[in-house]
């Protein structure tokens, strides 16, 4: 598409720059002004800057004028300093939620405005700090986009920059030599970006990327795939001891499951051993008989692909032999190596930040000693006071190698562990009720199964998990026989990951359930007067 | 103050003009007042009543000097103040952009520097006071704030909290880090990161850290859902996230990666000898597991 946009006659050219900190938003501002006044025309760039050196979001905005337009009007023009609404032509983000704010800010109108995003993020506070998952959807911007802008361009304009090893600014540059947006060719675009004289290699790879991505992008764009790819089931397993493991999957699972169970077997081989896994598979073998007879297949086994995932989340559970146990992986020396970019002539040595409680310590422990030193009030205020406390561990050290070694080699003592016989109490508890609920409601038995997502984490997280868990549970009791028990379940659960303190969850509860159940009854005393 | 208020609850907190500002947005929403330049101690001063806790005032070192030390300070003194003054000490005026001040370590040929807040502090009349060499120890920050806020002691509690800001620090030390590498020297760069598999997807770490560094990627596992914590390029190795952690009892995630620039002889043959043992202890375990592997 490179339909030309026509300027109003006389009236400069108006392009809005949003962009945050270290985007370098202003090197494309001044790149675009000096290409301008190179071809004679009148330009100027102003900026709002955001706060703080490495936050904040800056709008950069242009005014550019031919000089013919000036000497028809016979004097030199008044350029403005700020963008207002409806009356831009051109908007460029560096950041797609910046794109967002272009268009709440009214910049981008669909008579006159191209708008070209970049469709890679950089989340916020508040999408961070969500519990669970609270990345927000990016297709809602770029639906807004399509219906706010005269034209649409967005692509991942800050991986082109990677690729190219440049910064973000140059790909979109290239993005706007690309569009043909602009009056100018594109040899006068990368002219201005030799003329700048820093890293102009990088910059001009970059550029050429992002020309062109622009010069062919389509009509309309495919919204971004925010889905997670399923894990593959193998042809053959990769040792011939897992073989039996996978054959009896094919063997006994509904294609649909097969890649959760998969990933299920793999993580339970590589937490403990195949015996573990095997276990794995006959719980599941359970529940997918189950599944049989609540009428699963007309729910795409829904039961047995949620089992699938969080049985194998439960078993597995994070205990001091499985940190231990990541930590002093070869893999995993070979990735933090790669992820600080080390070198093969320089020494890379890490740092471990572990706090074991108490509590942890005692789960390690054999369950009868274990239990018994926990229920000692005076050993744990000994422990607490003398022993728990932060450890460096320097992991590439022979001393902290060898410590967290021997705590992973501990792996074969696991099943007799306090943890180990908590979890497993734990684990039947939770699947009783699942199963009990999936004889009258299949969608709750789902529900309560996904409920696991609560539990993650270590020490004071892993606790307030558990809880919320525990009262999900609860809730699920109590909800049974109500049409909407499965919905209202899942928007528990969504409440319990949406806040730390659990304020969702507490007014969820207090609201949807205690309100429809029992309502609130009035009870009016004689001589009671209502305010 | 995060981990203070989950131990003590909410306090009154007034705070100053500077970066610590930022403190009054998410993840931190830490902070009722602001005034002025320097006026941190000075608008909580309204507060020296007897209550259930007390007022805790920020003040940076270069509103100290601007007018916090007579505002703030002289005046809590004089008053009997009951409340904590935290000053941030952080070796100049930063978030302008590292102007000199009094308490400024630098050395400069035209102005006296090197006058610390601690004498000053002292000269006025304060009786507790505390000072904190390394700001970024938060599990000693904290029992220090802890402890200001219930001794039993009268007048004001104030805290001087020092560290160098450490986005001027990497300014000013990245070109001579940068020349000491070319030179062929025994350097160290330190930097962050977090075990994706360690990492458990709950975020608490950045809900107590705020690092713009610290963000969010696909745990690239089927079986975590959410996604996991993630420290990018930009990190400056101030090590705030793995002190958290640590402090906060959060996870074991966490590691500081030490990359050492032109090693010598000895490092490399030290470096050889765990590498052998590590090296043979994991193939081996690795092996194993590959042994079952699916």
């Amino acid at each position: 598409m490179t339909k030309r946009i026509t300027f109003h006659p006389g009236t400069p050219i108006r392009i809005a720059i949003l962009a945050m900190g270290g985007q370098g938003g202003g090197v494309l501002a001044d790149w675009i002004v000096e290409m301008a006044e190179r071809a004679g025309w009148w330009a100027q760039t102003s900026s709002v800057p955001g706060v703080a050196q490495r936050t904040g979001a800056t709008v950069y905005y242009l005014e550019l004028l031919p000089e013919s337009a000036a000497h028809a009007a016979g004097r030199p023009p008044v350029l403005a300093m700020m963008p207002t609404p409806g009356d831009v032509d051109l908007v460029v983000a560096a950041e797609l939620m910046e794109a967002g704010r272009a268009m709440q800010r009214g910049l981008v109108t669909p008579e006159r405005t191209t708008l070209i995003t970049s469709t890679h993020r950089s989340y916020a506070v508040a999408e961070k700090s969500a519990p669970g998952n609270g990345i927000a959807d990016p297709n809602k911007v770029i639906d807004a986009g399509r219906a706010a802008a005269k034209r649409l361009l967005c692509f991942d304009l800050q991986q082109m920059a990677e690729r190219a090893g440049s910064v973000i600014s140059a790909s979109l540059f290239g993005a706007i030599a690309g569009a043909k947006v602009l009056p100018f060719a594109r040899e006068m675009f990368e002219e201005t970006i030799r003329d700048g004289g820093v890293g102009v290699e990088a910059s001009l790879r970059a550029f050429a990327l992002g020309f062109e991505a622009a010069a062919q992008a389509p009509a309309d764009f495919a919204p971004i795939d925010t889905s997670r790819p399923p894990p593959e089931v193998p042809e053959r397993a990769a040792s011939p001891h897992a073989q039996a493991l996978l054959d009896a999957v094919k063997r006994d699972f509904p294609a649909g499951t097969q890649p959760m169970l998969v990933a299920g077997l793999r993580r339970l081989i590589d937490f403990q051993d195949i015996a573990y896994a095997a276990e794995y598979l006959r719980t599941l073998q359970t529940l997918r008989e189950l599944d049989e007879r609540s009428g699963g297949g007309a729910h795409d086994w829904a039961l047995t692909r949620a089992a699938a995932r969080y049985v194998a989340v439960a078993m597995s559970y994070d205990d001091v032999i499985r940190v231990a146990d990541l930590k002093t992986r070869g893999s995993r020396f070979a990735r933090v190596r790669d992820e600080v970019g080390a070198k093969p002539d320089q020494l890379l040595y890490t740092t471990e930040f572990m706090h074991p409680r108490f509590e942890e310590i005692c789960g390690v422990l054999p369950a009868g000693l274990g239990r018994r030193l926990e229920r000692s009030k005076a050993f744990g205020d000994f422990f607490r006071r003398h022993v728990e406390k932060g450890r460096r561990v320097r992991s590439g050290t022979l001393t902290g190698f060898l410590a967290l070694y021997c705590a992973a080699g501990m792996r074969q003592f696991r099943r007799g562990t306090l943890r180990h016989q908590v979890e497993t109490a734990h684990l039947r508890d939770w699947l009783a009720r699942a199963t009990r609920i999936a004889a009258a409601d299949y969608a709750l038995a789902v529900e309560v199964l996904e409920c696991r997502r609560l539990i993650k984490g270590y020490s004071g997280t892993h606790d307030r998990g558990d809880k919320r868990f525990a009262r999900l549970m609860e809730a699920a009791d109590q909800l049974l026989g109500r049409a909407d028990a499965a919905a209202t379940l899942h928007r528990l659960r969504d409440a319990a990951l949406a806040d730390e303190e659990g304020h969702a969850l507490d007014a969820q509860l207090a609201g949807l359930l205690r309100g429809p159940f029992t309502p609130p009854q009035e009870t009016r005393r004689p001589g009671h007067v209502a305010a | 103050m995060k981990l203070v208020e989950a131990d003590l609850g909410e306090h009154h907190i007034s705070c100053d003009i500077g970066c610590h500002l930022f403190s009054i947005l998410p993840p931190f929403n830490l902070g009722a007042t602001t005034m002025g330049y320097g006026l941190g101690a000075a608008s909580s001063a309204a507060f020296n009543v007897k209550g259930g806790r007390r007022a805790i005032s920020v003040m940076g070192d270069g509103g100290f000097w601007h007018n916090g030390l007579a505002s703030g300070i002289g005046n809590a003194v004089f008053n009997k103040y009951d409340g904590v003054i935290v000053i941030v000490d952080n070796f100049y005026a930063s978030a302008t952009g590292g102007q000199d001040i009094l308490s400024s370590r630098a050395d400069n040929p035209d102005r006296a520097t090197n006058n610390p807040i601690e004498a000053a502090v002292r000269g006025v009349g304060v009786k507790w006071l505390r000072v904190i060499d390394r700001t970024y120890d938060v599990a000693r920050l904290r029992d220090t704030l802890e402890e200001a806020l219930t001794t039993p002691e009268p007048g004001p509690k104030v805290i001087i909290a020092q560290s160098e800001c450490m986005l001027n620090k990497q300014r000013r030390v990245k070109p001579i880090f940068n020349k000491a590498v070319k030179a062929g020297e025994r350097v160290i760069k330190e930097r962050f990161g977090v075990d994706a598999d360690v990492c458990s997807g709950d975020h608490a770490c950045i809900r107590l850290s705020g690092c713009p560094s610290l963000t969010l990627k696909d745990s690239g596992d089927p079986l975590k859902e959410d996604p996991v914590a993630y420290v990018d390029a930009s990190c400056v190795g101030c090590g705030n996230c793995g002190e958290v952690a640590d402090a906060a009892v959060l996870c074991p995630s966490f590691y500081r990666a030490d990359l050492l620039h032109n090693p010598t002889r000895r490092d490399r043959l030290l470096s050889r000898v765990r590498g052998a043992v590590i090296g043979f202890l994991q193939r081996r375990r690795a092996a194993r597991l590959a042994g079952s592997a699916l």
